[in-house]
């Protein structure tokens, strides 16, 4: 052990990069277990969905959800739909498979008291076809506002709101 | 250059640097600086930090990339944080969460005490124009010196990459070299602490790094640390003067510590300093037990840093119209270095300023282009070298720009080409080894028959990456990438034609290089 221990003065032996990793590994600790949601959500979506993100250049720009003031029931959908499975995106579908319902409704309602509410929204008189791929049940209708002025060339991938429909 | 098991200089052929004349140092003639013993009594942090920064140090340091276990920390594929889906062109998702300290991401797609680990193979196929005659690149029992064509294991490294603890994450690499040295490095290590807050309603990013050389912080391929091309083969010549910058971050025996701070994703500041490890420092991560480690000492006017040298870094970030983004900025470091470790005449002064821009623009999800320019300036007082014959003048300069075009179709496939134009002040010893050695003739192949530093190359690469979209079950565990690259020489060395005194033109140097990384 002296000899280990030492080895570090020792001319030819590295630096026992054992010791430093065990030394490193039980301060690991889980985000999930100490962040606040705000803390969550900084390090989980605001890479992409903010809040205070700058121009996100991938995925595409107009094509990431705008979630700020999103409802909170809507949101836990979605994430649970694709924590679960049921709905997937290649940036999503992996990162909240860890999450419990109680932590992905701390992040919805987070996100849901950030902006503005949204204004309460008749039932359209023809209810929204949801594709059968899309299982995640998508209540809420949403009725976009504006466009913006550039067509993407392929459809969105994701199939929540996009930035595109922004609701003042 | 190495330094043997008996403390013995050797002139060593490594990473095509001039070899300087074999000088034999003992404990007691080395610098008092390079001495320095590690103070076991220092306080634990301090010790940490140190040890941590000289993880990092070691050479190669432009051939490491993100990793599969960043990949299973955050759940997401690799093109989430990098164009292309590899390493190291980062997305602003990737920017961002280096400089929050690698810790974002609760995925932990293997259990915790092995989900920071991962490792890379690098293996590549090399062929040269022109023969390389032996002894001047380094041997093995694969390479073959005499021959136009090699198939050689470039590297293989393990890598602790990702959240140490909620604010604090490192990336750290471990590599093999069987091309070189033959012993295990710790080649890259970056341990951050990083923090965030919210000014007048912009977010406000800032942390702490302790590295192993100069630029490793940075999070653009402008900065030599991540500087295109990725993977650079190591049985070609290659010219024999670079930026000091590149030779502090291939040789990695230095240790430093920056403090950074971003606003508003858009404005960057960086501010720290670098000095040389300690000896035991340097031994235990074998920087200085092999080919590696003393190369900072065989290049040409690389050595030891004394006292410490002043990093910085900065640049604006715009964006431009819906779908581009404009980056401008500056880095260098200033520093007194003892040239080839020998510190018993004056110092060297150098300063390095670069002057780097990236524009990348996303016609859609499967159209991005990106072109990227560098400057470089070498400012050298080189009283030292004079004084102890390593160069003819006082004082010289280096000049480097680089230029690239990239287009990539579908993060799958991209098309780059290069131009780097190196120019600079004669030197006659400089470029040649030193003096005595300068007089036993000029070296073949990495030589210069007039002194001059002065290159000219073009680059063309094709890389293929199938994996990493997640789109494949692969995801996120691998990561896989195919590379061709075509180097032309007009100038090498100085030179067209006969560069080195003894026949060789720098067309003879035109290099094609099929390499593969896997990374998983």
């Amino acid at each position: 052990m002296k000899k280990i221990l030492t080895s570090y003065k020792s001319r030819r032996g590295l630096i026992p990069l054992w010791a430093i990793w065990a030394a490193l590994t039980p301060m690991k600790s889980s985000a999930l277990d100490d962040f606040l949601p705000e803390e969550k959500a900084y390090y989980l979506c605001a890479g992409c969905h903010g809040p205070e993100t700058g121009s996100v250049l991938y995925p595409m720009p107009h094509d990431i959800p705008a979630i700020i003031g999103q409802k909170k029931d809507y949101l836990l959908k979605q994430l649970i739909a694709y924590r679960d499975g049921h709905r997937e995106h290649p940036n999503m579908s992996g990162v909240l498979g860890n999450y419990t319902d109680q932590n992905l409704a701390d992040l919805a309602e987070y996100y849901q008291n950030l902006g503005p509410k949204r204004p309460e929204r008749k039932p359209p008189a023809h209810p929204i076809a949801v594709p059968p791929a899309v299982a995640a049940p998508m209540t809420v209708p949403h009725t976009p506002t504006h466009h913006h002025k550039k067509k993407t060339k392929k459809p969105i991938a994701t199939n929540g709101p996009s930035s595109t429909h922004k609701t003042p | 250059m190495a330094f043997s098991n008996h403390g013995v200089l050797i002139a060593y052929g490594v990473n095509q640097e001039p070899c300087l004349p074999t000088l034999s140092l003992t404990d007691t003639d080395r610098p008092q600086h390079f001495l320095e013993e590690t103070n076991m009594a220092t306080p634990l942090i301090v010790r940490t930090l140190i040890s941590v920064g000289v993880l990092a140090s070691t050479f190669w340091m432009q051939d490491a990339y993100a990793t599969a276990a960043f990949s299973r920390q955050t759940g997401e594929p690799c093109v989430s944080c990098h164009m292309q889906a590899y390493g190291p062109w980062l997305t602003d998702y990737g920017t961002k969460f280096k400089l929050d300290g690698y810790v974002a991401g609760d995925a932990a797609k293997v259990p915790t005490l092995l989900n920071n680990f991962s490792a890379e193979i690098v293996a590549s196929v090399t062929n040269v124009a022109a023969k390389v005659p032996s002894g001047v690149l380094p041997s093995t029992n694969v390479f073959q010196p005499n021959a136009r064509t090699n198939l050689v294991n470039d590297w293989d490294s393990l890598y602790y990459t990702g959240r140490v603890m909620d604010k604090v994450g490192a990336y750290l690499q471990l590599q093999f070299n069987p091309m070189t040295a033959r012993n295990v490095m710790l080649s890259m290590a970056d341990l951050r602490y990083a923090d965030h807050a919210s000014l007048e309603g912009k977010n406000l990013q800032w942390g702490i790094t302790a590295n192993n050389a100069p630029t490793m912080s940075d999070t653009w391929m402008t900065s030599f640390a991540w500087m295109y091309p990725y993977t650079t083969s190591q049985v070609a010549p290659q010219p024999t003067a670079k930026p000091w910058l590149q030779t502090l971050m291939s040789t990695a025996n230095t240790v430093g510590m920056t403090a950074y701070t971003k606003y508003d994703n858009k404005y960057y500041l960086e501010a720290g300093g670098y000095t040389s490890q300690a000896s035991n420092m340097a031994n235990g991560l074998g920087t200085l037990n092999g080919a590696v480690g003393a190369s900072n000492g065989s290049s040409a006017y690389g050595g030891l840093l004394v006292g410490g040298a002043g990093y910085w870094r900065a640049y604006v970030e715009q964006v431009l119209g819906d779908y581009g983004k404009l980056m401008v900025g500056t880095f260098g470091l200033a520093g007194n270095v003892a040239p080839s470790y020998n510190s018993s005449g004056p110092t060297n002064y150098i300063t390095e300023f670069n002057f780097d821009s990236n524009y990348m623009y996303m016609l859609d999800k499967e159209n991005m282009f990106m072109v990227m320019t560098r400057y470089t300036r070498d400012g050298m007082t080189m009283s030292g070298s004079k004084q102890l014959g390593y160069a003819a003048n006082a004082s010289n300069n280096l000049n480097q720009i680089m230029a690239m075009a990239m287009y990539t179709y579908q993060q799958t496939y991209t098309l780059s080409f290069m131009w780097q134009d190196t120019w600079g002040s004669k030197d006659l010893c400089l470029y040649n080894g030193g003096c005595a050695a300068y007089q036993q003739g000029v070296g073949a192949v990495t030589g210069s028959a007039n002194g001059s530093p002065n290159s000219n190359a073009f680059l063309t690469e094709i890389d293929y990456v199938p994996f990493g979209k997640g789109n494949f079950v692969t995801d996120p565990y691998m990561n896989l990438r195919f590379s061709l690259q075509y180097w032309a020489y007009t100038t090498f060395n100085g030179g067209g034609n006969n560069y080195d005194g003894n026949g060789r033109s720098a067309a003879a140097n035109n290099t094609t290089y099929f390499v593969t990384n896997i990374n998983f």
